[in-house]
């Protein structure tokens, strides 16, 4: 039962699973075979370490372009990387529940055997493993592009900061699940969810400039995604326990919201 | 003492300001099919949905097989074939993998069972859903439905958009369901096809039930016209003392009315005079439902 909805939801993306994958591979080799021209391009260097901290910071770290780690930091894995999971992730959690309520297919699945909170769990499970697929395209195209490229990356750094994007594709993937199971309206969670992933992230950024608002940058998800550059400086286990948390929580209260309402017809 | 498969007690529910259904109380005998009557927007389907666990009622109970809708609903659907009466399907699959889906969720599905209900209606297997008419779609919901032979068969609007053939091979399925001690609960506003093949009809009129009854009594009490011609002049004045008839054309030799109740009566006096020509018109719900709902047979 569990396994006959986890591999339709699963099936029913696979082509567009594919052309996303596609994509991740196109950006990583894409990038890292200009990494080389850039890093040797020091006139570019020195205008872009010239940057205010302002923008340095919106954009990536101090020193992001000395070294192959601080490259790839800014890009992908300030703002390219993170904002095509979290596109990913939204419109599949909006997707599970509240699509199908809005299709009208819900009532004959759930006049099936199946409990609410199965079909919840099955359909996350699957946009999971989705998203799980797509980290592990993302990592064997950047393995291949820095093998390939000679640009010398820790592979292990790389699967770290992967690991951290995809649980902050989780997180936002759980939240617009949770808002689609509350609501039963898909573009409410994917509105709620995409706000959210907008304002967090200008939290994240400009927080560490602006005194008033560097204590706020905890509660932005992606502090915990890479706000210590994962990949120059490794994953902190606790930032990572901390969107493991938020996704438990917040795929709980959509168990919990999706269990007792009434379901639209 | 009769087993009941559906009860609801005073059960209802609001939208808002708007009634859904207020104090529906019924009972569903296992083994037997019954209609359930009323206009677009009476409170069949949310009845329905309420008695699925897809909505939740504000007050009274509902059980099914002595179960719970609300605590026990996994135990019942387990039991019940659905057909809804919006009914949406997943475009992108064909009508067999769709089948096999919902087989793949219930289990234990005898598939030469499938082929056999969708031979009988007529549904390709091999055909994109996207490709199907609305009543081929219909076909595909029922034989959903019945694919794993359930105890209960809860079926809104089921004949909606059938074509004549598949409606007669739909009411030889609901024959053999019956036979076979299978219990339907159906939704309709077709009141023929609810004098045909129903043993009792519940009407639902603007949220309440305004009637639980055998058809064979509905039918009874419901008005038949009648025309006699005689060959021969007749006494107008020998059918005024008929009780239930009611004149409504006269000339010599012929006579139109209508009738309630049993035709004994009529027949006696009739019987006096030379007949070239009796017929009686058989009563269908059409009477009965005017009479629940009025000439303007909207009103919910």
């Amino acid at each position: 039962m569990f396994a006959e909805l986890f591999r339709k939801t699963l099936r029913d993306q696979r082509w567009a699973l594919l052309g996303w994958a596609c994509g991740l591979a196109f950006i990583s080799l894409f990038l890292l075979y200009f990494y080389p021209f850039i890093s040797r391009a020091s006139e570019v260097l020195k205008v872009l370490d010239s940057l205010p901290p302002f923008i340095k910071n919106l954009v990536g770290k101090n020193n992001f372009m000395a070294t192959p780690e601080g490259f790839l930091n800014l890009q992908p894995f300030s703002i390219l990387a993170p904002l095509l999971f979290i596109v990913i992730a939204i419109g599949k959690g909006g997707d599970a529940t509240a699509g199908e309520e809005e299709r009208g297919t819900l009532d004959l699945l759930l006049s099936q055997p199946l409990p609410r909170w199965r079909l919840v769990l099955a359909k996350f499970a699957a946009d999971a493993a989705a998203l799980l697929f797509l980290a592990l395209a993302f990592w064997g195209s950047m393995a291949f592009g820095t093998w390939l490229f000679g640009v010398a990356v820790d592979w292990l750094r790389l699967a770290q900061v992967i690991f951290s994007l995809l649980l902050l594709g989780l997180t936002f993937l759980s939240m617009s699940l949770a808002i689609g199971c509350l609501s039963g309206k898909r573009k409410l969670s994917l509105g709620v969810s995409g706000g959210f992933a907008l304002v967090t992230y200008l939290i994240n950024a400009y927080a560490p400039m602006i005194e008033g608002l560097r204590s706020y940058r905890i509660f932005s998800p992606f502090y915990y995604y890479n706000g210590r550059a994962v990949l120059i400086n490794g994953l902190d286990p606790n930032h990572a326990l901390v969107l493991a948390g938020l996704t438990v929580v917040l795929f709980a209260a959509a168990i919990f919201f999706f269990s007792r309402r009434n379901l639209s017809s | 003492m009769k087993n009941i498969v559906i009860r609801t007690v005073r059960l209802s529910k609001n939208y808002g300001s708007r009634v859904g259904i207020a104090d529906v109380s019924l009972e569903v005998y296992a083994g037997e099919v019954l209609g359930y009557l009323g206009p677009n927007g009476a409170g069949k389907t949310t009845t329905i949905r309420i008695l699925l666990d897809l909505i939740r009622a504000d007050a009274g109970k509902a059980e099914i097989f002595g179960l719970d809708v609300r605590k026990r609903s996994l135990e019942i659907r387990r039991r019940v074939g659905f057909l809804p009466g919006e009914l949406n399907l997943y475009e992108d699959l064909t009508c067999d993998s769709l089948l096999r889906f919902f087989a793949g969720l219930r289990g234990n599905i005898d598939w030469s069972y499938v082929e056999d209900l969708a031979a009988r209606l007529g549904c390709q297997l091999s055909q994109p859903i996207a490709s199907l008419s609305l009543g081929n779609k219909r076909k595909l919901g029922l034989i959903q439905a019945f694919m794993h032979r359930p105890d209960l068969l809860i079926l809104d609007e089921p004949t909606s958009g059938l074509d004549p053939l598949v409606r007669h091979e739909f009411f030889h399925l609901v024959a053999e369901a019956k036979a076979a001690g299978q219990t339907i609960f159906f939704s309709s506003h077709n009141l023929p096809e609810v004098a045909r093949i129903c043993d009792r009809v519940a009407i639902i009129r603007s949220g309440r039930l305004a009637a639980l009854e055998d058809v064979a009594d509905l039918k009874t009490r419901s008005l038949r016209s009648v025309e006699i011609r005689f060959g021969e002049d007749f006494d107008a004045r020998a059918f005024a003392a008929v009780a239930g008839l009611e004149i409504t054309a006269q000339d010599r030799r012929s006579l139109k009315g209508r009738m309630k109740g049993e035709m004994d009566p009529l027949l006696k006096v009739a019987a006096r005079f030379s007949i070239n020509d009796f017929s009686s018109q058989e009563p269908g719900l059409d009477d009965v439902f005017l009479a629940y709902y009025g000439e303007n047979g909207n009103v919910c």
